[in-house]
């Protein structure tokens, strides 16, 4: 198993999640999962540099996010 | 000298002072200096130096530095003989394209059928040429679309370009010392060696760049005599920045570890516009490599929100790529952290010619006081990482942290809320792995915060849910190893 890029999720001011899509200069400036199957998950609204699409949300307690590829493919 | 061993190791120093200016301004044309270190600069090699035909106009690019002197050096830093440097020729095919022309050239290109004159600015993220229209559009096209319209050279060797104060002879301990990093296995089997090797037979520049070089410089200023295998651990975290674009960088990691997936790359392909590609290491899933990053030389670094491009019909940020060491020292933080190696000579690149004292004298000075700061959220944040370490500062740079601060410790919504949360838990250290040790480094970090002016804005930020939001962070990080590497403060320089 292939451990998995993520992007953290916030609540946005309308409370709707938002992807926190920051610049990224090195490794350190980028979280990975070892296996997203592990955690809860939900279909849900995110929005994403503007634009709002249904991604599938994982759950790690108050921490919320989703992968980078399903978020920003290439 | 500002060393921290005599001084309370958070003090500021501020020495106001009107120094001979090495870039030929008169007095009243330089700004005023509020300087940590009002050293005489160093031997004027710059102003005895032969002009070589066809290298960059000296005078302009110390007109782009900030500081009207430079600090002094330890002795230990000799010259370069510029004649002797080498240089990557491509040995493995064609020349670069991106390097076909020169940077400043003027040049035509189809675009959407219509012929746009402008100035090549660089290359995108996918390696296309940007240049300035005559309105300042930044218009994208293919290189093979592209003519020169003015006399124009190759993109210059990127150590042409630089002033000779911004060059220093590695000493030998270093030299020896980044050699044996470079055989240290960073992706599966392959070493940075590898890397570094391949990129110069495509004819592309690597430098070594940040953390490992300025931990290197600061700790031979402590011990001059430091041998080797006493400097060697603190290069065991190697990042590289290339003359490549991200597509060629991909590329080359794909091929030189075939037997990996995606050759160990793990950052995600929307990452290239940022100019990374990401290899090995922990979050490859390859726990016995230390990983390596990869980054481009950036000419612009504007993190707007990516906005559709009508040339490319692409979302993309709007960043562009060069061979430009100067421009690309300027878009990071502190001089210190702007620091090169250049594996090929064995020569420290310092750009902003005061990253090796500063270095020496952990001392933070931001590397464009000009910039704007507010855009980049982590700024403060690794400021404090390096003050809790017992690095001093000046009034300027004190000035524009302040600032900063008001915007990143007085969060206004849920983004820039989550950007301090975030970006405190990457600048935690990394032996911050409880509770009560994470409580520590926040007692601390406030204490810091009061002496420089800002505590007032730590306390109403870092507090209730927040502050739970930092600790998780921290812990969230460090309990994965990602945390920042443990230095210890230097000697004598208890808090």
């Amino acid at each position: 198993m292939s451990p998995v890029t993520i992007l953290e999720l916030f609540r946005g001011d309308d409370g709707t999640w938002e992807a926190a899509v920051e610049p990224v200069r090195g490794g350190n400036d980028l979280d990975a999962v070892d296996d997203l199957a592990s955690y809860p998950s939900e279909r849900a609204p995110v929005r994403v540099l503007g634009a709002t699409r249904t991604l599938t949300v994982y759950r790690d307690g108050e921490r919320a996010f989703v992968s980078y590829d399903e978020a920003l493919p290439g | 000298m500002p060393r921290t061993d005599s001084v309370n190791r958070f003090a500021v120093l501020r020495t106001t002072t009107t120094p001979a200016d090495p870039a030929g301004r008169s007095p009243a044309a330089s700004p005023p200096t509020d300087t940590a270190v009002a050293a005489p600069p160093l031997a004027s090699v710059a102003d005895t130096a032969p002009t070589t035909p066809g290298r960059a106009n000296l005078s302009s690019v110390r007109a782009r530095l900030p500081w009207a002197i430079a600090p002094r050096r330890t002795a230990i830093w000799q010259p370069v003989d510029r004649s002797a440097l080498k240089r990557p020729i491509a040995t493995a095919g064609a020349a670069p394209i991106t390097s076909s022309i020169a940077i400043g050239t003027r040049v035509e290109a189809a675009i959407g059928g219509v012929r746009i004159a402008g100035t090549l600015e660089g290359f995108d993220y996918r390696g296309r040429a940007v240049l300035l229209d005559g309105t300042g559009q930044r218009r994208i096209a293919g290189f093979d679309n592209v003519i020169a319209r003015s006399p124009h050279r190759a993109a210059p060797f990127c150590l042409d370009a630089l002033p000779p104060e911004a060059l220093a002879k590695a000493p030998a301990s270093l030299a020896r010392a980044m050699r044996q990093a470079l055989e240290l296995k960073v992706n599966g089997n392959h070493t940075a060696r590898e890397y570094i090797d391949r990129f110069h037979e495509l004819g592309y520049e690597v430098y070594i760049v940040g953390g490992c070089v300025r931990d290197a410089i600061s700790l031979l200023a402590r011990d001059p005599n430091a041998t080797p295998y006493q400097i060697l651990p603190l290069i065991n975290d190697i990042d590289i920045v290339t003359t490549a674009p991200p597509p060629v960088a991909r590329h080359l990691c794909e091929k030189l570890a075939p037997e990996l997936r995606q050759g160990g790359v793990w950052s995600p392909p929307f990452v290239e516009q940022f100019g990374v590609v990401l290899a090995g290491g922990k979050k490859a899933g390859l726990a016995d490599s230390e990983g390596i990053d990869i980054a481009c030389m950036k000419r612009t670094g504007i993190y707007d929100e990516a906005a559709v491009h009508p040339d490319t019909n692409e979302k993309a940020f709007p960043t562009t790529f060069g061979h430009d060491l100067l421009a690309d020292a300027q878009l990071r933080d502190f001089c210190a952290n702007a620091l090169y190696y250049d594996p090929l000579n064995d020569v420290v690149v310092d750009p902003s010619t005061r990253g090796i004292a500063d270095a020496e004298n952990n001392l933070l000075h931001v590397v464009k006081p000009q910039r704007d700061h507010l855009a980049e959220p982590s700024l403060s944040a690794r400021f404090y990482k390096f003050r809790l370490r017992g690095w001093e500062t000046d009034g300027e740079t004190l000035a524009i942290i302040r600032r900063h601060c008001q915007m990143a410790f007085l969060p206004k919504n849920g983004k820039q809320c989550y950007a301090l949360t975030s970006v405190l838990g990457r600048v935690a250290p990394k032996d911050a792995n409880t509770r009560a040790a994470v409580e520590a480094w926040l007692k601390q970090l406030e204490q810091v915060m009061e002496f420089d002016g800002v505590g007032d804005l730590f306390r109403k930020s870092i507090r209730g849910r927040t502050r739970e939001w930092v600790i998780e962070q921290v812990l969230k990080r460090t309990r994965m190893g990602a945390g920042a590497p443990h230095v210890p403060a230097p000697a004598g320089g208890d808090a």
